[in-house]
């Protein structure tokens, strides 16, 4: 198929010392799960072997900076071995600036070349605002490429108009407008309490193929490897690949090459996969989904859909396959061709 | 709100049940749903990743067209190959265009050095080709093509005739697939408004539509018709439609 991971997500933990009510992970002070540093580097090393189409190494969690030097020390072996490197934050460390300041000196030594905070109407029942200000302001300070992601809000919340509000984001939008950017994202439910939201731009997505799936390579706390990052992958048992204390990156990868399902959701996503199984029957339910993880998650889950792509998936067999073998070399074409452009006005 | 608590209500009146087939795929039936959580514990919770009845169709089990797969998957290396713009790739390919096939993938294609599949990698080396291509200039390049017979309809391409063996057997084993309602498309000649409808056809099936950055469509044409890739006769796009 030619499908190659563009990118390796390290999820360094499940702790967080926050309890966001719809976490996707349910992340939480009771979970200690984590990678040590020498798995942290053998996963990086691994993927550098086997997987030349990575450029990016992300770091998440859980509350990534709850490993501290560990961090540190990883982000500078994957930028060491080449790699572009991402963080993603919820800016607690924001709290004081003198440790914000730091904290954002020793990312930039460590070579990072972009961090993304998540903030919003859950986070903020436990990291306030003006830490993610502060946190903005130093790694501003520091070149590092910022980019603040705001859950959509409740109806009648204001966590984006205030950001945008904010004298210090609207210095930082004017000043760095090249490193410094402000984005909302959908949220979706999670529990039965879920509180509604507005409507987020995920929705866009819901009809297309799937960005993560087979080309994001994740690690997770408990050294498994996952064919993707997204909201619902840890409610998803078929997308753990395997244990990396018993097999390798490469023999992993290639297992969820070689699951048809996973191409198809690569390809069409998972709405467009139950349009084409159950026709205008499903369209009042698809209509409900806020996110393409939930209804891949639902894709998975219920007995219905899963009996029915059991009995009928030879159907799509030869159009699936052949789109996305054709769809991969045209991206490969288009990213050959920017690489080209970019070395000649280099 | 959730269509979760309409569900629960239904749930309770199984007659009402059965008229709204599908009411429970947003919110699962409660045995799916632990302590509250519409999808049961995440794995990140639980430290499980191992289920006994994984959803999960392998490939080899799956009736699928091997052959057409490998042959895709081969001949793509040798387009990426060329599409590099590495040097030595070019002088490789210039020297023995068909050893370099065989070499890159294309084992077993058995194609022959005046083929179409050689031409075609041989005219994506040719400096006007790729001038055209990079300067975005679309009709030059469109017309490059053509002087070099590339998008000749006349041209019979080995590769896209064992693509459709391949996937006229399937066929025939899945008599459902949507394959046997397809059948290719007339391109509608080789003039610009010929290409021109083929193309945005094959774009909107590939929802490269909205993509600005798109200046290869006369390869994805080359390759569209060397592969056989089928167009779907109601609404021209690849499959995308169904």
């Amino acid at each position: 198929m030619h499908v190659q991971p563009r990118s390796l997500t390290i999820l360094l933990t499940y702790k967080c010392t926050a309890e966001c009510k719809e976490c996707c992970f349910e992340s939480s002070p009771r979970l200690t799960h984590r990678l040590s540093l020498a798995e942290i580097t053998a996963a990086i090393k691994e993927a550098h072997q086997h997987f030349p189409s990575i450029k990016v190494v992300v770091f998440s969690g859980g509350k990534t900076f709850l490993l501290k030097d560990d961090l540190f020390s990883g982000i500078a072996y994957a930028t060491k071995l080449g790699f572009l490197t991402r963080c993603v934050t919820n800016g607690f460390w924001g709290k004081a600036k003198h440790v914000a300041r730091r904290t954002a000196q020793r990312l930039s030594d460590a070579g990072l070349s972009e961090i993304n905070i998540s903030t919003g109407a859950d986070h903020q029942e436990f990291v306030p605002f003006s830490s993610i200000e502060t946190a903005c302001t130093c790694l501003a300070e520091v070149n590092i490429r910022t980019l603040v992601t705001i859950e959509v809000d409740k109806p009648g919340g204001k966590c984006m108009e205030d950001a945008l509000n904010s004298p210090i984001f609207k210095r930082l939008l004017h000043d760095y407008p090249d490193r410094f950017a402000v984005q909302s994202n959908s949220w979706m439910p999670f529990r039965e309490t879920y509180e509604e939201r507005k409507v987020g731009f995920a929705c866009a997505t819901l009809y297309s193929g799937c960005k993560q799936l087979l080309t994001n390579i994740v690690v997770t706390p408990y050294r498994k490897m996952s064919a993707c990052c997204g909201l619902t992958f840890e409610h998803i048992p078929e997308l753990t690949l395997g244990d990396l204390n018993s097999e390798n990156m490469k023999t992993l990868y290639a297992k969820a090459r070689n699951d048809f399902l996973k191409i198809w959701i690569h390809t069409d996503g998972p709405n467009v996969i139950m349009r084409k199984l159950f026709d205008e029957e499903i369209d009042h339910e698809l209509a409900q989904f806020k996110h393409i993880c939930q209804a891949c998650v639902i894709l998975h889950k219920h007995p219905k859909i899963r009996a029915e792509i059991r009995k009928r998936y030879t159907e799509f067999l030869p159009d699936v396959l052949s789109r996305c073998t054709l769809r991969n070399l045209i991206d490969h074409t288009i990213d050959t061709k920017s690489a080209r452009l970019s070395s000649v006005s280099g | 709100m959730l269509v979760s608590r309409a569900f629960q209500a239904r749930e309770e009146d199984d007659e009402t049940k059965e008229s709204y087939r599908f009411i429970g795929c947003v919110s699962f039936p409660a045995n799916v749903r632990v302590q509250g959580s519409l999808y049961g514990k995440p794995a990140s919770v639980t430290g499980l990743g191992a289920s006994s009845d994984l959803l999960l169709l392998p490939l080899e089990n799956a009736a699928n067209p091997h052959a057409a797969l490998s042959l895709l998957e081969n001949y793509s290396v040798a387009w990426r190959a060329v599409l590099s713009g590495d040097a030595r790739v070019t002088q490789q390919l210039r020297q023995n265009p068909s050893g370099f096939l065989e070499r890159l993938g294309g084992e077993g294609l058995g194609v022959h050095a005046n083929s179409v599949e050689i031409n075609s990698l041989l005219a994506f080396t040719d400096p006007d080709v790729v001038q055209a291509s990079m300067s975005g200039d679309y009709a030059a390049f469109l017309r490059k093509l053509k002087t070099l017979n590339i998008l000749s309809d006349n041209a019979t391409s080995l590769m896209r005739q064992r693509v459709r063996q391949a996937f006229a057997a399937l066929a025939a084993v899945a008599p459902n697939s949507r394959v046997s309602r397809l059948s290719e498309a007339d391109p509608g000649g080789i003039n610009g408004r010929g290409i021109s409808n083929e193309l945005r056809a094959i774009m909107r099936g590939m929802e490269y539509m909205e993509r600005p950055e798109i200046r290869e469509e006369a390869v994805v044409v080359c390759l569209y018709r060397h592969w056989g890739v089928y167009i779907c006769r109601r609404c021209e796009s690849i499959g995308g439609c169904h």
